[in-house]
């Protein structure tokens, strides 16, 4: 149930009020950007999906029909439109420029300093690299904290793809960072030996 | 153990029986192997979590953005540079973070495709335009276009090679500038403060988003780019500037110095060279070949030598 608050800023906003439109706008923006970026990855989709939403309540402001809080009506149409983004980019298979693997690191030139909070950059990109659907169910299930059943159902696939999908995705990133993590343990045995 | 790195996930994000959970831990600690598998596998874990807390939108353009969209302005006729965009324009400051949405784009339905690193993509519009969208790029289009005209956003750099149609013409909107065309194929960078057009065929109009008055028609052949608030005629179209597309370097009795300008670009490596070689004029097509061996080549017909440390090429010989 909208608390009264909520209801009386329901009630400005079906009366055209621009005010109540932007103290919600305000309340919320960030922290649903925050969560829609949990979905989607990407933070101009994010904002891009969540300022969709808010011109589209202004726009139906007349016919809104709110039973729950605001927040959680935001929430609600935050995540729908999320999986609504998210379905379209499956069928895309993304044309990749092969790179070689190696080659990737190798080309960083600050080889010695390599600091290890680098390595949350490199998991990025090598997540960045995954094909499409791969990503976005790795993504889904590292982030959203949806089950695999979950998952499968929003995206109108099976349970088992959802699994190969991240069985996959774990196979292809642990490759990817081979590399990396070899050069984090020369980076932290050097550590050592400097204290004996 | 069917997949153990699918279980060690399982695992880590809690989704286990207890015994399940029981079974993985004898399984790491069964051996070294195991254990680093399982290592492994906690640093993707840990370091694949999305940190929402770091990410700070900047409420205020973003609230510029959506008031725009949703003010009483009366829809503008047909025309090219209307007092719409030179208000978004004013209010979309340069951080390239908020798209404005636009008024009449209501009932459109909105499509992204962005690229990653060394990603490159090729989308085909719904009026035939053909995209090819270059790595770190972000594409905005409609699934269909409106009646009266065909806009899609674009930050990063992609070739357009733009289906005719008179009746409706084609706009691309980016952070700084804005491109109007009727049918034509060019190749377009657009970043927050830094523009460049080169048009391969046909006719486009380059404009600022600031400033309609800083506007260049450009026909085939021909090149522009905007520097923050300078817009400037390039005059020839740089071929090589699409060479992230086509693969093809061409050089005709260009100076070393150009040489070296483009290699440095295309490469991304950082190339210098000897006083001695600066005459040399090199002519030569290079289609996808690798650094090295164009190195190789301009050893051959120049005699030009290389020394390589690292990303740093120092380029020497005995002059032309």
């Amino acid at each position: 149930m909208p608390n009264t608050n909520d209801l009386e800023l329901i009630d400005r906003l079906s009366n055209d009020d621009r005010k109540a439109f932007e103290e919600i706008f305000r309340t919320y923006y960030s922290e649903l950007c925050g969560f829609c970026l949990k979905y989607v990855r990407v933070e101009t989709t994010a904002e891009e999906i969540v300022q969709e939403i808010f011109i589209n309540i202004w726009d139906r402001r007349a016919e809104l029909s709110i039973t729950v809080s605001i927040k959680a009506y935001l929430y609600t149409a935050v995540r729908n439109r999320s999986f609504n983004y998210l379905k379209l980019q499956l069928p895309k298979e993304q044309k990749k420029v092969e790179v070689d693997n190696i080659g990737i690191f190798e080309s960083d030139t600050r080889e010695d300093e390599m600091m290890l909070d680098e390595l949350k950059e490199q998991v990025k990109m090598a997540i960045d690299q995954l094909p499409n659907k791969c990503r976005i169910i790795f993504n889904l299930s590292r982030n959203s904290g949806l089950t695999y059943k979950e998952i499968a159902e929003e995206l109108d696939i099976s349970v088992k793809t959802v699994e190969n999908q991240i069985g996959l995705a774990l196979k292809k990133l642990r490759e990817q960072l081979q590399p990396v993590w070899d050069k984090i343990m020369v980076l932290l045995v050097g550590i050592f030996c400097h204290f004996f | 153990m069917g997949n153990p790195e699918v279980k060690l996930y399982e695992y880590l994000i809690g989704t286990l029986s207890e015994k399940e959970a029981g079974e993985i831990k004898s399984w790491i600690e069964a051996s070294d192997k195991n254990q680093m598998i399982f290592d492994q596998i906690k640093s993707v874990y840990d370091n694949s979590e999305i940190n929402e807390g770091q990410f700070k939108p900047n409420v205020d353009i973003a609230w510029n953005a959506v008031d725009l969209a949703t003010s009483n302005t009366p829809k503008q006729k047909q025309v090219f540079f209307s007092t719409f965009y030179r208000v978004a324009a004013a209010i979309v400051v340069m951080v390239g973070l908020a798209y404005v949405a636009m008024q009449g784009d209501l009932f459109v339905d909105y499509q992204t495709i962005a690229t990653g690193e060394d990603e490159q993509r090729e989308v085909q519009l719904a009026d035939g335009t053909v995209v090819t969208l270059n790595e770190n790029s972000q594409l905005r289009f409609p699934k269909e276009f409106s009646s009266d005209e065909r806009k899609v956003k674009l930050v990063g750099q992609a070739f357009f090679e733009v289906a005719r149609d008179e009746m409706k013409p084609f706009q691309i909107v980016g952070p700084q500038t804005s491109v109007q065309v009727l049918g034509t194929s060019f190749d377009l960078i657009s970043r927050v403060d830094y523009s460049n057009i080169n048009v391969v065929t046909g006719k486009v109009a380059f404009t600022s988003n600031n400033n309609d008055e800083q506007q260049l028609i450009l026909i085939m052949g021909q090149q522009a780019s905007m520097s923050g608030k300078t817009m400037v005629n390039e005059g020839r179209l740089d071929s090589n500037a699409l060479a992230w597309r086509t693969g093809e370097l061409t050089f005709n009795s260009t100076p070393i110095a150009e040489v070296v300008e483009t290699l440095n670009q295309h490469f991304e490596v950082s190339i210098t060279y000897d006083e001695q070689i600066s005459e040399c004029l090199i002519t030569s097509t290079f289609k996808d070949k690798k650094l090295k061996e164009i190195l190789e080549i301009l050893y051959t017909i120049s005699k030009i030598e290389n020394s390589q440390d690292g990303d740093n090429i120092k380029l020497s010989g005995p002059g032309c």
